[in-house]
């Protein structure tokens, strides 16, 4: 069982770094940890996270900081809407991409000038029109996958 | 949870994030993991569906879509690409003798030898800020943070962070990308910058005195001690004088476009043990032509 799960998010981690690689700026990843959040397998979203936080670090272009800022906004903003919203409600998880969008443009802006690098770049905003719109797509096709593959999987 | 449970979850995580990112600052350390970590493990999953994507498409054009003419071409192709860059070095060198006769002391560059690298992807990951573009070798393969990166047409950049066998270069469109140049006629010097892909880039600190033409072609000086001198860069497309300010006002064009680049040429410096030059890294990547030339 444990073995599978290992198959199953090293599957998605793959497929999720060649969807970056197809669409720039927009992390493909984050909709996994919501699902495996949702699954409520703490160890197993732990390991998630610290995966990707090293992931986008690594081939990020920032100082550290950045990745576990943005990911934290995520887990800040889910942990705040689930007290009003379903967890699992459409509605709820594409009004969360709505603000991970937005949070995507005041990371790189504040990173940009904490680090006191460059000028912002000029399609950063249709980047995170697209993050915002593409993560609750993902989430959906993810925790449909993991419906099938993992059917046992405890959801809240 | 409480509001007070919340407010210290806050100031403990932000604590805690403070602290990170300041001891970060100073050493680097979780910088280097993640290079060590994620970049590389990017570059693990990028590579094979790559070879695989190019194993197919050389299959079919090579043995299925007009084999003979495919490979007559890419020797024609090849052919075109290595008498390019001799031509443009023979120009450098005919300029450089010609200084050197008036000049009769100038401290002779340094032996830099090429390596082939192959792009992987362009810029990848939401905290990609940067023009930039991911490689398939690293500092155990030649490209080390600062290496110049080049094609036969000219510079693109050079190695922002390495992994051991991945890369990402920071090209020369990027606005934190600074490259100090040389116009080739006038010798007119300045400092190239970035204004984003696909907007022209700056020559910065060129004097009012300067005789600089457009279309004169921009090279590397070499006074920032990354590229060596007499690389091409860039071509001036535009020049204004404004009486208030000390500096012309110069554009230029990068040689390169970025956007459609598969394989790319890391510049190395030659380093010498105990007289003898020898040659950093492992030999991994694929050699170019000048290399057999420069290798000791």
């Amino acid at each position: 069982m444990k073995a599978k799960n290992i198959v199953f998010w090293l599957l998605f981690l793959v497929a999720g770094i060649w969807a970056q690689r197809f669409v720039p700026g927009v992390d493909m990843l984050a909709p996994g940890v919501l699902v495996s959040l949702q699954e409520r397998r703490t160890a197993q979203t732990l390991w998630l996270l610290l995966i990707m936080i090293l992931i986008q670090e690594g081939v990020g272009t920032f100082a550290f900081g950045a990745a576990l800022l943005w990911y934290v906004a995520m887990l800040v903003v889910y942990f705040a809407g689930r007290w009003m919203f379903e967890a699992e409600n459409f509605l709820f998880i594409s009004l969360l991409g709505l603000c991970l969008g937005a949070a995507h443009l005041a990371i790189i802006n504040s990173m940009q000038i904490l680090q006191e690098l460059g000028e912002i770049r000029k399609n950063l905003p249709m980047e995170s029109l697209i993050q915002a719109f593409v993560f609750p797509v993902i989430w959906l096709v993810v925790r449909q996958l993991r419906k099938e593959w993992a059917p046992h999987a405890d959801t809240i | 949870m409480s509001f007070k449970r919340i407010v210290l979850f806050a100031g403990v995580f932000l604590f805690v994030y403070l602290g990170l990112y300041a001891w970060n600052s100073r050493t680097g350390t979780i910088d280097r993991l993640a290079e060590h970590t994620g970049l590389e493990f990017v570059g693990l999953v990028l590579k094979p569906g790559l070879w695989a994507e190019r194993g197919i498409s050389d299959f079919w054009t090579h043995y299925i879509y007009l084999q003979d003419v495919r490979a007559e071409n890419d020797r024609l192709a090849e052919q075109v690409r290595s008498m390019t860059l001799a031509l443009s070095q023979a120009a450098e060198d005919q300029a450089e003798l010609k200084r050197l006769r008036s000049l009769m002391l100038l401290t002779p560059p340094e032996g830099w030898i090429m390596r082939g690298s192959r792009v992987l992807a362009g810029r990848i990951g939401p905290l990609a800020s940067f023009d930039s573009l991911l490689i398939g070798n690293g500092y155990f393969s030649g490209a080390g943070p600062g290496t110049p990166v080049a094609t036969e047409n000219g510079v693109i950049g050079r190695v922002l962070r390495a992994a051991p066998y991945t890369a990402t270069i920071l090209l020369l469109t990027d606005p934190n990308s600074s490259i100090a140049v040389i116009s080739e006629k006038s010798r007119a010097a300045g400092i190239l910058t970035g204004n984003g892909a696909n907007a022209p880039l700056d020559l910065k600190y060129v004097t009012r005195e300067a005789p600089l033409e457009l279309g004169e072609l921009l090279i590397t000086s070499g006074r920032d001690n990354v590229f060596p001198k007499g690389l091409p860069v860039a071509v001036v497309t535009s020049i204004q004088d404004d009486v208030l300010v000390p500096f012309r006002r110069v554009q230029a064009e990068s040689l390169v476009d970025t956007a459609s680049l598969e394989e790319v040429a890391l510049l190395e410096r030659r380093i010498e043990h105990f007289g003898m030059p020898v040659r950093r890294g492992t030999g991994q990547g694929p050699m170019l032509p000048h290399e057999a030339g420069n290798a000791p």
